[in-house]
């Protein structure tokens, strides 16, 4: 019955060292390789590049505890609550079928949206509708944006705990990484606005207030020189009239542009924002009809379109003698944007006898810096009618 | 007793014997309504649809068979869609909803659309009638523009316009946001609160003047116009203008008083 102390702690000491044994090298290679995923994810720039060769590696590490015919895929789902964007970022090798990617689309956005803030993972035993049976966790939440980690087994399923036991370590390691690179990015855009918040502030206390004290000197000067005793001074003094009440203007319009691209850089919200505003000014039935899905222009080409729009309504609202007036934008084929802002106004020609195009000249030189064609014409029934073609690189869904 | 027996007739499947005057019927009433009428399967796609579709998307019947609902609905309403099924599974009754649908040519036709589940106990397939409500919307987009107009206008004047009760507080049953800047109190502090009423902010030495005027005025149904102090809650004394006129019945009773006020400089 009785045991000697030193017996026993040698046991003891045996037992320990067994199972503290050094973990074999496949595991530490495993973990090393899955901590450089979440380092890269933490650090990148361009989230968009990044991850595809790393879902390969993660996607090869979780298929070396799955085996045989349970392999996976994974899939990494960013979705914006707040615009109902999703963006199904898939490894470097393997493409979802859209028949996946519709339904993907359709559960994270439409609708489902409150079920899905709720949950933390979703169970492929729960009946949802996705071609592939799926499981999902949620990597990181905010109002911005959702992301999640999607494993899918398009031949045996596994069981829920197992999925879940073996999942644990790439899951940790993931949310780890995405939630440094979502701060980094939230970081970032706030370091922007605030940026561009002093920079409105600027233009507007320094610039804008010596612009426009010139605008009222200049009109002063010019209807001084409008005496036949002037009569050689004329032109030069309405042309300075003239440009200088453009550069207050178009200061002003920057000024209020970077203020409207300051809420998140969506276009489609800035354009809405401006056609409420414009409409306060006047009562013209403005129609705002924007089809498209999900924002797909890059800040310059936002903030070129959002002044063109707003030259519009400008011009609409000022000149146009309108009562209804339509803003569309809509993807065309193959890979553009259109924007259309039509007035059932006098039309072109009877504005043309003003003397100021300068609008109409910024508003081409703008769209010329962003490779957009701009076509200004009659309406086909009445008024006038302007097209805003941007031609836009390839998206995926 | 054979009159009680024929409509069973009518909706036996696959009686060949059955007149062809009666099979038609359905169709041709189906056919004729001038609403859409349709059947919505598991998928959203549409399952069936009567000729009234063709009218408002200009996709013919045939063609629309099997595509997605979804497909001719505009991008923005899509959400709008999947919450009123969702509404509909969770109720057990039937909603209502309005959204646009986008016609072959590429127009907008706002819609209202009734959707119920076809059976009690089952989710799908689903029913719906959908109408074209455009000439509506259109309508009350035109007379949204010239309230808000009509609105912006007077709220942006640098006046108080106002519609008040014929008592010594004038009590104000309207009142523009000019009155913010005018007396420092927002337009919902002064519209029907006996607590602060637009008479306390009257100079006592001018409240007098004031009544007496319109009143004088309202007896001859004159317009009156008037020059008086105010004081606000911060001790801070102005003179003031006002024009104004009262509303009388048909049969010449005060009902209110009527005017603007503005600050004189």
């Amino acid at each position: 019955m009785a045991i000697k102390i030193k017996t026993w702690l040698e046991q003891f000491f045996n037992t320990f060292s067994e199972t503290a044994s050094p973990q074999p090298t496949h595991i530490i290679e495993a973990h090393e390789a899955l901590n450089n995923v979440a380092f890269a994810i933490a650090t990148s720039d361009e989230i968009n590049k990044t991850l595809p060769p790393l879902l390969n590696v993660v996607e090869a590490q979780l298929n070396q505890q799955f085996n045989g015919p349970e392999q996976c895929h994974v899939n990494v789902l960013f979705s914006s609550p707040s615009t109902s964007e999703t963006f199904v970022h898939h490894p470097s090798d393997s493409t979802p079928s859209p028949e996946m990617l519709h339904s993907l689309h359709r559960y994270f956005t439409n609708g489902h949206n409150d079920l899905i803030n709720d949950a933390c993972y979703l169970d492929a035993l729960v009946e949802h509708p996705f071609p592939d049976p799926l499981y999902g966790y949620k990597l990181t939440e905010s109002n911005e944006m959702n992301i999640w980690l999607l494993i899918t087994f398009p031949h045996k399923v596994p069981c829920a705990n197992q999925v879940r036991w073996k999942c644990t370590a790439v899951e940790t390691l993931l949310k780890k990484g995405f939630t440094a690179w979502a701060q980094q990015e939230k970081k970032i855009s706030k370091a922007i606005a605030s940026e561009r918040a002093i920079h409105a502030a600027e233009l507007h206390d320094s610039l804008a207030q010596v612009l426009g004290y010139l605008r009222i000197k200049s009109a002063k000067l010019d209807s001084l020189c409008q005496s036949n005793a002037y009569h050689e001074l004329k032109p030069v003094t309405e042309d300075l009239a003239a440009y200088t009440h453009y550069a207050y203007r178009q200061t002003r319009e920057l000024i209020t542009s970077s203020r409207l691209s300051m809420k998140g850089d969506n276009l489609t919200q800035a354009i809405l924002d401006s056609v409420s505003e414009f409409e306060q000014q006047s009562a013209i039935v403005f129609e705002y009809d924007n089809r498209l899905k999900k924002n797909i222009t890059n800040p310059q080409q936002s903030m070129q379109l959002l002044y063109i729009v707003r030259e519009c309504l400008n011009n609409i609202v000022r000149h146009s003698h309108a009562s209804h007036a339509r803003i569309v934008i809509k993807e065309a084929l193959p890979s553009h944007i259109e924007i259309y802002v039509e007035d059932n106004g006098i039309g072109l020609d009877a504005k043309k006898a003003r003397n100021d195009s300068f609008g109409l000249k910024i508003m081409h030189e703008r769209a010329e810096r962003i490779d957009a064609t701009l076509i200004i014409q009659p309406h086909p029934n009445k008024g006038t009618q302007v097209i805003l073609r941007l031609p836009i690189g390839d998206h995926h869904e | 007793m054979h009159l009680l027996k024929w409509p069973a007739s009518v909706f036996t499947k696959g009686n060949d014997h059955r007149p062809l005057g009666e099979s038609n019927i359905h169709e041709a009433l189906f056919n004729s309504l001038g609403d859409v009428v349709m059947l919505i399967d598991q998928q959203h796609r549409i399952a069936l649809v009567n000729q009234c579709w063709e009218s408002i998307t200009g996709v013919t019947v045939s063609s629309s068979l099997n595509l997605l609902f979804t497909d001719f609905l505009h991008p923005e309403d899509v959400k709008i869609w999947h919450d009123i099924i969702r509404k509909v599974f969770n109720s057990h009754d039937s909603q209502l909803v309005w959204f646009r649908i986008i016609s072959a040519d590429g127009d907008i036709h706002w819609c209202e659309m009734r959707l119920q589940q076809l059976k009690a106990d089952e989710h799908y397939p689903l029913s719906a009638t959908l109408c074209d409500i455009t000439p509506q919307i259109r309508n009350e987009q035109i007379r949204d523009a010239s309230h808000r107009s009509l609105q912006s206008l007077v709220n942006r004047l640098p006046a108080m316009l106002y519609r008040s009760r014929n008592n010594t507080s004038w009590t104000m049953e309207y009142v523009s946001s000019g009155c913010e800047e005018l007396t420092g109190l927002r337009p919902e502090e002064l519209i029907n609160k006996p607590q602060i009423s637009y008479g306390e902010l009257i100079h006592p030495d001018d409240a007098g003047y004031v009544w007496n005027q319109v009143q004088f005025c309202l007896q001859t149904q004159q317009t009156f116009e008037l020059q008086y102090r105010l004081i606000l809650a911060n001790g801070e004394s102005f003179t003031v203008k006002e024009k104004g006129r009262g509303l009388y019945s048909e049969s010449g009773m005060v009902l209110g008083v009527e005017g603007f006020v503005f600050k004189f400089e």
